[in-house]
């Protein structure tokens, strides 16, 4: 039936998402239905309720943004802790006043750990890798979404692909570093994240 | 490293940033591509990476913004966004176009504070507030509605969507990308995206209609109370 067929492209023809071909045809068809017409025009009404929240054509950024970024940024090659104000990470400090010196406890004991297993040349305190994600391995990748509420400072990923077993990578200039082992669901889920 | 001369390229994107309003422009001189800028960063020159940050700061703060509903969180997303391509620029694939890698980091952020914060199912009217602009002089009259209760019902519904519906609506319908730079942007063919539209645009219509069905009867028993 032309009309089953029509109704099909209702939602995305409110939205002006047909391509010339399928345009051509719908225009053709509501000249005739008024019963898919009207299911249009609901649709267009529906939709229109969104305008008010549409982005304007060159959306500015919020005042401060792009400083507050970039202080980000020269905080992070510097590899310095320099809070500004509506910083993730100054608001992170001024939310857990005391998370900083322990975070960077943890750095030195867990790095002490590691440097102790590694000259064992052991890696059973390696996470353990689901089979099939190729090379079982270790990433470390700074600031990373949190983990746990410890992680907030600059958190670990752990990324079981292109990694060799039993090393760990530190990436950028990461004030502090903590590991932990991940649940397989957690790993399957990083992997399968492919903007890192 | 490309075959383009850096010094150029910082002189181009300095005279664009310098640039007065209205002041005449050398013809030969555009404003840099992304590529340019990019090379320009991967050489170490922290204000090229300020040119894309401008460039592209307002446009993902909005995308943020459309999915979170939330100044804090978005300003938020959008830094972390940010940060991590800076870090990884060095392995900036020049065959994507740099805007659909961002935007798809701050997608994926977003969704993932969303589904840490479990805002989806409970969208207050603290929640909705406008999104913030470079100056209260760019909010149209209009966008006060998003603080109305309509803003908010139309928040709510749209945060009832699953996120692979919600995100295309946020794109297309907020942010008027289209659908093969949305495809782009969450990595799935031009097809797909059609069909997410399409699907989330219908539950989008019925979740408003019943709700408006529901409005409608509770105004009804209203005045049948108000009756005896
Ligand atoms: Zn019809």
């Amino acid at each position: 039936m032309a009309c089953d067929r029509q109704r099909k492209l209702i939602p995305l023809a409110a939205g002006h998402d047909l391509t010339a071909a399928e345009f051509r045809e719908f225009d053709e068809h509501l000249r005739s239905c008024l019963s898919c017409y009207r299911e249009y025009r609901d649709y267009q009404d529906v939709l229109a309720l969104l305008d008010p929240l549409r982005a304007p054509e060159s959306p500015a950024a919020p005042d401060g943004l792009v400083e507050e970024i970039m202080a980000e940024v020269r905080c992070g090659r510097a590899g310095a802790h320099a809070p500004h104000a509506g910083s993730l990470r100054a608001r992170c400090a001024r939310l857990f006043p005391g998370a900083l010196p322990i975070a960077a406890a943890l750095v030195l004991f867990c790095g002490a750990g590691l440097l102790y297993f590694a000259s064992r040349g052991g890696n059973e305190r390696l996470p353990r890798i689901p089979a099939g994600f190729g090379e079982p391995a270790i990433r470390v990748v700074h600031d990373a979404a949190p983990l746990s509420p410890a992680d907030e400072f600059g958190g670990i990923l752990v990324i079981p692909e292109r990694m060799r077993p039993g090393k760990l990578h530190h990436l950028g200039p990461a004030p502090f570093f903590e590991t932990e082992s991940l649940p397989p669901a957690r790993l399957r889920q990083v992997s399968d994240r492919d903007d890192f | 490293m490309a075959a383009v001369s850096l010094l150029s390229l910082r002189t181009k994107y300095r005279n664009m940033k310098d640039r007065k309003p209205g002041a005449s422009e050398p013809p030969a001189a555009g404003p840099a591509t992304d590529g340019e800028i990019i090379r320009a960063c991967q050489a170490g020159d922290e204000r090229a990476f300020a040119t894309l940050v401008e460039r592209y700061s307002g446009r993902a703060y909005w995308v943020a913004h459309g999915l979170l509903a939330d100044q804090e969180e978005a300003r938020d997303v959008v830094q972390e966004a940010f940060l991590r391509v800076y870090r990884a620029l060095d392995r900036f694939d020049f065959d994507q176009s740099f805007y659909t890698w961002l935007y798809r980091i701050v997608v994926n952020l977003a969704i993932d504070r969303l589904r840490k914060l479990s805002r989806a199912r409970s969208v207050s009217l603290d929640d909705v507030g406008e999104p913030a602009s470079g100056t209260s002089a760019e909010v149209a009259p209009g966008r006060r509605m998003e603080a109305s209760e309509t803003g908010v019902e139309v928040r709510a519904v749209l945060a009832r969507l699953p996120d692979k519906y919600r995100t295309v609506m946020v794109l297309r319908e907020l942010n008027g990308l289209s659908c093969k730079e949305i495809a782009g942007i969450v990595r799935s063919s031009h097809a797909t995206v059609r069909w997410r539209l399409h699907v989330a645009r219908k539950y989008f219509k019925d979740e408003w209609e019943r709700r408006e069905q529901r409005r409608e009867q509770r105004r009804g028993s209203g005045r049948a109370n108000d009756g005896l």
